[in-house]
């Protein structure tokens, strides 16, 4: 697979978004970024694809034609989390066959309360007609019957979670993009109001409004640019049925042969993202994709690995800091991945070879049904 | 009331949600089946006092229930309704299929 990411952009992610945004704007603005980024422009562009809750009546088309793009490839995605994942692997596959040689990866939304109730209370029919009328607002409830589950299972207490979010904060202190900057303290994570329990407001993604985009090119077109190649992108959906405890997400079955097509294993990786729309959902992803390994010891792995910033994980302050701007937040980590091995990070830089991101999400009834995951690797 | 559970008329495999094609032998044939009782796996009480669980039924069934009429545990065997107001004793209220397919 010789395709590579050569451009990233984010438009300003905000809890508040001014009069007149619109998530047409917001995407344009991400997809401006990401071509300025990559030295290119919108006439450069002939692959297209955009993931979003709320373009309604609008789709890719219109965005495409409002931007001015002439293209052989279009695609729209509705896969939220689990988007950024499902994009690329179509545009690698795109851009190896010959369809298109310069492809643009989006999502993005505007979120405000308004926008958020009205995306959760109709996510599918299931929760309009078996969630909503419990009365139920979104998903809070079913992720902290998971983590009980996941407690439970493992041992694990509101403490351990507690580690991740406020390692998170960390990294999100050297992002001026993130919404959250000012550290977190485990006390304070610990005494924040129940939200639904075990859950308190720290272990809940902010909605925010924003967009993110890629920039995805042919490696003949990416000589001498600084670029994250991709190595491998595998999928599962439907893994379990919504049967069982929700505990293993896709990623269970389409991370091995990530690794194995990327010629890379779980411990070469230099920086992960994954998604994180509740902290247990990132010790379930770390699990699936053998970053931990089945039996080790989580806790000690989360004071040892990720608060000790040993691992780079969700080095932007992940969706839990930052914030999570609807369908944006299956793009978020990869973004960020690609400005890690890009040079591109600034105060949170580390030194990063290989990254690893995976993308979770559409929760049908109980939990998330789609996951993938992507193995990148810096190259010149 | 009870709850309603899909069941394929072919093989009896149980669903909820409705599906459209049953995953084991692959029928499109279903019914109604109304479901009386389940088993409280795990709750959540929520910031506006709901106490919301999921139930598991024969079959690999999960349900998503608000527990009206008193409070539940886990490990609890609880009678479902899919009426709201039907709280004169502790249920599992499990809204009714919908029109969803």
């Amino acid at each position: 697979m010789a395709v590579s990411i050569i451009g990233a952009g984010e438009s300003p992610y905000t809890r508040h978004p001014q009069a007149g945004t619109t998530s047409s704007r917001t995407i344009a603005d991400a997809v401006t970024r990401a071509l300025t980024d990559a030295g290119l422009t919108p006439g450069d562009v002939d692959g297209f694809a955009v993931s979003s809750f709320t373009l309604d009546p609008d789709h890719a088309i219109d965005l495409a034609w409002k931007m001015g793009f002439e293209l052989s490839w279009l695609m729209q995605d509705t896969n939220g989390g689990a988007s950024a994942g499902n994009m690329l692997q179509h545009a690698v596959h795109a851009i190896t066959a010959g369809d298109a040689s310069v492809i643009v990866l989006a999502a993005g939304d505007l979120m405000d309360n308004t926008a958020f109730a009205k995306l959760v209370a109709r996510y599918n029919s299931a929760t309009e007609n078996h969630l909503t009328p419990l009365p139920l607002a979104g998903p809070n409830a079913l992720f902290a019957m998971l983590t009980s589950r996941q407690m439970e299972k493992f041992g694990l207490g509101r403490e351990d979670y507690g580690r991740i979010a406020v390692a998170q904060r960390q990294w999100a202190a050297g992002n001026p993009g993130a919404v959250y900057r000012t550290p977190l303290t485990l006390d304070e994570y610990l005494g924040a109001p129940l939200v639904a329990n075990p859950l308190g407001r720290f272990d809940c993604v902010p909605p925010v409004t924003g967009a993110d985009a890629i920039v995805i090119v042919a490696d003949e077109r990416a000589d001498g640019k600084r670029k994250a190649k991709v190595l491998s992108v595998t999928a599962s959906y439907n893994a379990d049925n919504q049967v069982g405890d929700g505990l293993q997400t896709g990623l269970r079955k389409c991370a091995p042969l990530a690794w194995e097509r990327a010629g890379v294993s779980p411990e070469d990786i230099d920086i992960i993202s994954v998604y994180d729309d509740y902290p247990a959902m990132v010790v379930a992803q770390l699990l699936d994709i053998g970053i931990l390994t089945d039996g080790a010891d989580i806790a000690e792995f989360i004071e040892t690995r990720i608060l000790s910033r040993d691992l780079p994980l969700n080095t932007s302050g992940g969706q839990l800091s930052a914030g999570q701007a609807g369908s944006a937040g299956g793009l978020h980590g990869l973004v960020e991945a690609v400005r890690q091995l890009r040079g591109q990070a600034g105060d949170r830089q580390v030194h990063a070879k290989t990254a690893a991101v995976s993308g979770y999400g559409m929760v049908l009834y109980r939990h998330g049904s789609c996951a993938n995951m992507t193995v990148l690797e810096a190259a010149q | 009331m009870s709850a309603l559970i899909q069941t394929c008329t072919n093989c009896s495999a149980s669903y909820f949600p409705a599906r459209l094609i049953c995953r084991h032998c692959h029928g499109t044939e279903f019914a109604d089946d109304k479901v009386d009782a389940g088993a409280v796996e795990t709750t959540t009480r929520l910031s506006n006092g709901y106490q919301i669980a999921t139930v598991t039924c024969p079959g690999d069934v999960y349900l998503i229930a608000r527990i009206i009429g008193g409070t539940a545990e886990a490990g609890d065997r609880i009678r479902l309704t899919n009426d709201p107001s039907d709280d004169a004793a502790v249920a599992a209220f499990v809204p009714l299929h919908g029109t969803e397919l």
